[in-house]
């Protein structure tokens, strides 16, 4: 080798890789799998920030509100000002919308008032009463803005006098589609006196509009009007022009912005901001509507990325030690190599050069084939949204939608490289140093002061009083423990895991000997050699059995909590639909049954009519609280509605717990934990229920039930309300008949109707006017999918994990058993020469390993549950779902990772052994 | 001492070994050798390094295979044998002894004779008594329980010597067992095999560069380029020592 030239290096490298293909493998296995990992941490990641951006500004309107000052002097008109926003290259489209006051400096501002009679009532001050106008001019009804607006139910359609309504005020006021609204529509300036304000109206119109559908926004309130421009006199739109009472809607392009950081996203909203108003001379101002949106989201962003990364760690740690201990075999099989060359008189830094180059090569092609599988974990990350299981229907999309950025390609190589050349330097030196001194490898290592100062234990014990707390606080969900608590208990899975892997390690050479016992036992005609694995634990078995603890527990928390995801996904569901069809209904009627299905009587087995009523509650009958208040047929829903075991809070079993409100349906009501927490009402307080329609009336009825979900009731939190109450429909139709109405119906089919759920969706959408909306479990449980499962990819990394867990298993099973193998050929080789079959080699190989897995298998199975069991805590810290998380135990999945896991092990050695048993005895004896 | 032989133990016809070399090239190690070994000879083999002395032996003791050509040991052919039948003439007809003794350092001096008959399936029991009969006749009863490291290499090769006992072998194969021992302890391994073929009646078959050693024997052969350049009986060999 040719002195400091580096192309003989390459040269005698490349040689070397086309020469020894399995002593690459090792090493390349390692850092593909190392690299893909880091790369899909780079797509994903990349991808996560944008896809929560998306879906957080998808449901708001407009991002940007551009208003004219007040005190400034302007001759511009609204599209003058329109003109300028448009051309900047962040904007998408605009709207001008009349009406809502913006300036806090303008004394003008509008009013809407619902006119029940022929007044005109123009002296009412506005914000006392009721609603405010939300004009859209009339050339923007096609826009970007407007056609954004979500539609509950009807349609979106502002032309001859329709008009919006938030669907809350279709709760609370059972206005129906079609019906006609009678307004007043003034403008007024506002005065301030000593005695208070007073409002003038300076200009009014009647309008009369239709209602065309219900919105639910989180832009608009729930007392915005929507229409049109082309409803109003041209003189009130001027007037409202004049007086600067418009405003205009801005939606962003989001191609041209950095989606993917909600912090520069937000900078380069407000830059947009300050750029508009500097270019209209400060006569517009802007609000960055998104900005406190974005800091919300961005913090349940940061917590789903934090738990994504937990999900990440220990696949990372996996690929370390598959990349060290490939560098290790890899070392190993060149010893005679490298003593050739210290023969020949090539110093430590010169070999080190040689086997540099060489995993610089290797470790290039291996980082690009990882970054190819980085794309394909990231795909299959954004393409699960149940465990294990693929949707080829969105893979194509999610494949699509993945940017592969020269950061991510530098990002990965240099991490991959990083990794391999550290532990391929290590090793390196380690190894030039044993190759002198051959003989004393076997010798056992110097504790590390970790250990000396138990520093495994510590961290384990900390890690379990995460577990413990949680435990605590799941007997006891009454008791806090603070901030420093809650971090105790996010960061404990980390430190459960890694401090199990190194006790692990620790014990790895003590407990699997027992195991030996019964195993000697067990293989009497090969049990005498298993002593050789004893002697030799020291070495490699540690390391095996962190890798096999760590993949054991890794697979089994992905297997439970991947269960226990798809559990809470079909329980969303099922909670939602509450039954096979969940129908919205509009109608005047307050009796429905399987007779008014004409036609589809057949079909059904049971129909739970659902009524609604909003009214007012109160545990003290002086300050009132709205409330939605659900009325049922309480024997037919328990019977007949799907129900959890924990629907209930104080009734272990939900029957019990119902059939108190069976048993007396007037005086008796379920209410949820938020009337509770927040009215301080307890177990059997007397609450005060008031109508909203008929003044004076009043009910009384004990809370002898607490709620925290019932089948196809609205989720608390999904509206403004958080109070929820549910009675027997007795309760409400006797109490509140004015108030009552029928708004929705749980139906069962007959067996062998189930089917054909889909085409009985259509069926009952065309035949019956009086069913808005049919839901079917199928259809609900795709879109909480998609919205829940893929979203946040937490079915898809803990099917990445228990892919790689599996996969770690077998390649590093099978790296450690050929290291051991390759410092046992020559003893391998006496006992073939000395009778030893092919068979018993096979099966002392096997048998290397058996402790090993049976005691890895058991602690990783502990160490699974209980991380699992911490994991789950998570969402319920954080309040990331709907309602709590049960741990489902999945036991065939359990007993499946058990038996793929020993398969793993089985496979992975079983090459190793095949290699074992082919040692040529004369060529390891001439070396001896 | 043929006459008194009756029976062949050993018999090569025409063997042939060659080596492929990355698949292009073979080496010509053994070229049509022919010999004739009889029962409880103590035979030893000679040769120039290259010669095909520790390949001849590897073949008859089944570790490497026959390019062509025919050797019978114990009355079987070797030709179109599977490696289970392999095995089992391993297991039990021969044994072989290497220079490096070749114990598994784990084990103790017991436990080494032990193994084979383990491996063969005797049960630990009698395998345990037949290891310390052996120890016993190669003198080292008394280090029955200790690590091959804690023995000298004499010692060692006396404990390989009697784990070639364990396999109650027809033949015995040596290669070079004296070469890592000094003079005086090679010479006392040489008589021990010189004891175990004439009071055993087991043929043994050493390979050796040693003249002393091959004096001891009852026959030599001498190998050049992979044939047989001379055999010599008894007597010739005494009288050749005599000269010197």
């Amino acid at each position: 080798m040719k002195k400091n030239n580096i192309f003989s290096y390459i040269g005698y490298a490349i040689n070397s890789i086309l020469s020894y293909k399995r002593r690459n493998l090792s090493i390349g296995v390692g850092i593909i799998l190392g690299a893909s990992i880091f790369s899909s941490i780079f797509f994903y990641g990349a991808l996560v920030s944008t896809i929560a951006v998306l879906d957080a500004v998808n449901d708001i309107e407009a991002e940007v509100i551009f208003y004219p000052e007040a005190v400034a002097n302007i001759t511009n008109t609204p599209f003058d000002f329109v003109e300028s926003i448009e051309i900047n290259k962040e904007v998408m489209d605009t709207s001008i919308i009349y009406g809502p006051k913006m300036s806090r400096d303008s004394s003008y501002l509008t009013s809407l008032i619902l006119l029940e009679d022929n007044t005109t009532h123009t002296n009412h001050l506005p914000w006392w009463e009721d609603y405010e106008a939300i004009i859209f001019d009339s050339s923007d009804q096609e826009g970007d803005v407007i056609q954004q607006i979500k539609i509950v139910k009807g349609e979106l359609n502002l032309s001859n006098g329709g008009c919006l309504l938030s669907f809350e005020l279709r709760r609370e006021y059972g206005i129906s589609i079609n019906e006609t609204l009678r307004f007043n529509m003034s403008i007024g300036q506002i005065f301030v006196h000593p005695n208070g304000y007073t409002f003038t109206s300076i200009y009014y119109s009647l309008i009369n509009l239709k209602i065309t559908g219900f919105y639910q926004s989180d832009l608009f309130d729930s007392d915005n009007i929507i229409f049109s421009s082309d409803d109003l006199e041209n003189e009130l739109i001027e007037r409202l022009t004049e007086y600067k009472l418009y405003s205009i809607y801005t939606r962003l392009d989001y191609s041209n912005l950095p989606a993917n950081d909600f912090q520069k996203l937000n900078r380069r909203i407000d830059k947009l901001v300050q750029r508009v108003e500097i270019q209209n001379e400060g006569k517009i101002r802007g609000i960055n509507i998104v900005s406190t949106f974005l800091g919300e989201n961005q913090i349940r962003i940061i917590i789903m990325q934090l738990i994504d990364t937990i999900l990440y760690i220990p696949a990372i740690f996996l690929s370390l030690i598959l990349a060290t201990s490939g560098t290790e075999l890899s070392l190993q099989e060149r010893k005679k190599e490298v003593a050739s060359l210290k023969a020949q008189g090539a110093s430590p830094k010169q070999i080190k050069l040689m086997i540099y180059t060489e995993v610089i090569i290797i470790g290039l092609i291996a980082s690009f084939i990882g970054i190819i599988l980085g794309i394909l974990i990231a795909t299959m990350v954004l393409s699960i949204s149940r465990f294990m299981i693929i949707d080829f229907s969105t893979f194509g999309e999610a494949f699509r939608s993945i940017r592969v950025t020269p950061f991510s390609i530098l990002g990965t190589v240099f991490i991959a490289m990083g990794i391999s050349l550290i532990t391929t330097s290590t090793k390196t030196k380690t190894f030039i140093a044993q190759e002198v001194v051959e003989g004393t490898e076997i010798e056992k290592k110097k504790t590390s002061l970790f250990k000396r100062i138990y520093g495994d234990y510590i961290i384990f014990i900390i890690g379990l009083l995460g577990v413990i707390l949680n435990f605590a606080q799941d007997l006891n969900p009454e008791i806090t423990f603070g901030f420093s608590a809650v971090l105790l208990q996010f960061i404990s899975l980390i430190f459960l895991w890694f401090g199990a892997a190194f006790i692990a390690s620790r014990v790895a050479t003590k407990i699997p000997q027992i195991l030996d016992r019964f195993i000697i036992r067990i293989f009497k005609d090969i049990g005498i050699l298993i002593k050789g694995s004893l002697s030799r634990r020291n070495q490699h078995f540690p390391r095996i059995t962190v890798l096999l603890c760590l993949s054991i527990s890794l697979s089994v928390l992905a297997a439970i909590q991947g269960y226990t995801g798809d559990k809470a996904l079909d329980r969303q569901a099922e909670y939602y639909v509450g039954g096979d069809l969940k129908l919205e209904i509009d109608t005047s009627s307050l009796t429905l049954s399987e007779a008014n299905f004409s036609g589809f009587e057949d079909q059904i087995e049971s129909v739970i009519p659902i009524y609604y009523a909003n009214l007012r509650i109160s545990i003290s009958a002086t300050y009132y609280f709205s409330i939605d208040c659900y009325g049922t047929d309480i024997s037919l829903y328990k019977e007949k509605a799907t129900w959890h075991k924990d629907s209930l809070v104080n009734y272990v079993d939900y029957r019990e717990g119902l059939s108190l409100l069976e048993s007396d349906p007037t005086g008796t009501i379920a209410v949820n934990k938020e009337v509770v927490d927040f009215i301080e009402a307890t177990q059997n307080s007397t609450l005060h229920f008031a109508s909203r329609v008929d003044f004076m009336q009043t009910a009384y009825a004990d809370a002898k039930v607490i709620l925290d979900h019932a089948p196809a009731i609205e989720n608390p939190g999904t509206f403004s309300n958080n109070f929820i109450a549910l009675a027997d429909t007795e309760f409400l139709t006797t109490n509140f008949p004015n108030d009552t109405m029928l708004t929705c119906a749980i139906v069962n089919l007959k067996p062998e109707f189930k089917d054909n759920m889909s085409e009985l969706q259509i069926e009952l959408l065309t035949s019956f006017d009086w069913i808005k909306e049919v839901y079917t479990y199928d259809d609900v449980l795709r879109e909480i999918e998609d919205e829940q499962g893929r979203f946040y990819g937490i079915p898809g990394l803990l099917s990445i994990d228990y892919i790689i867990s599996i996969a770690s298993i077998l390649i590093g099973v099978s790296i450690f058993m050929f290291m051991i193998i390759n410092k046992r050929r020559k003893e391998f080789a006496i006992l073939i020469a000395e009778g030893t079959s092919r068979k018993q080699m096979i099966k002392l190989v096997l048998c290397e390993i058996l402790s090993i897995a049976v005691f890895s298998t058991l602690f990783g199975f502990v160490i699974g549950f209980l991380s699992a069991y911490q994991f789950n805590s998570f969402f319920d810290v954080f309040e990331l779902t709907t309602f709590n998380r049960l741990l489902h135990i999945p036991i065939i999945s359990l007993v499946l990772t058990v038996i793929c896991s020993f398969i793993a092990i089985i496979l992975g050695t079983l090459v190793p052994a095949i290699s074992a048993s082919r040692i040529k005895v004369v060529e390891e004896m001439r070396t001896y | 001492m043929h006459e008194q032989k009756s029976e062949l133990a050993v018999t090569t016809k025409g063997l042939v070994k060659n080596f492929d070399i990355s698949g292009r090239e073979s080496v010509y190690v053994l070229t049509g050798l022919n010999l004739e070994i009889y029962k409880g000879e103590f035979v030893a083999i000679m040769g120039p390094s290259g010669s095909g002395k520790s390949t001849l032996v590897n073949i008859l003791s089944t570790l490497e295979t026959i390019t062509a050509g025919d050797v019978c040991v114990d009355g079987i052919h070797y030709k179109n044998l599977n490696p289970e039948e392999l095995l089992d003439i391993r297991r039990s007809s021969t044994a072989i002894i290497f220079q490096n003794f070749a114990l598994i350092d784990y084990l103790t001096a017991s436990e080494n004779v032990k193994l084979p008959m383990i491996v063969r399936g005797i049960n630990h029991r009698e395998a345990e008594e037949k290891a310390l009969h052996f120890l016993e006749a190669v003198d080292l009863y008394s280090r029955k329980d200790h690590l091959p490291e804690e023995l000298s290499g004499g010692e060692q090769q006396r404990v390989a010597i009697a784990r070639a006992l364990a396999h109650e072998p027809k033949i015995i194969f040596a290669d070079e067992p004296t070469g890592n021992l000094d003079a005086v302890t090679g010479m006392r391994i040489i008589q021990l095999f010189k004891r175990i073929s004439h009071e055993m009646g087991i043929t043994v078959i050493i390979v050796t560069h040693d003249h002393k050693a091959a004096q001891e024997t009852d026959r030599v052969y001498i190998l050049q380029e992979g044939k047989v350049l001379e055999e010599k009986s008894q007597e010739i060999k005494d009288r050749t020592s005599k000269k010197r």
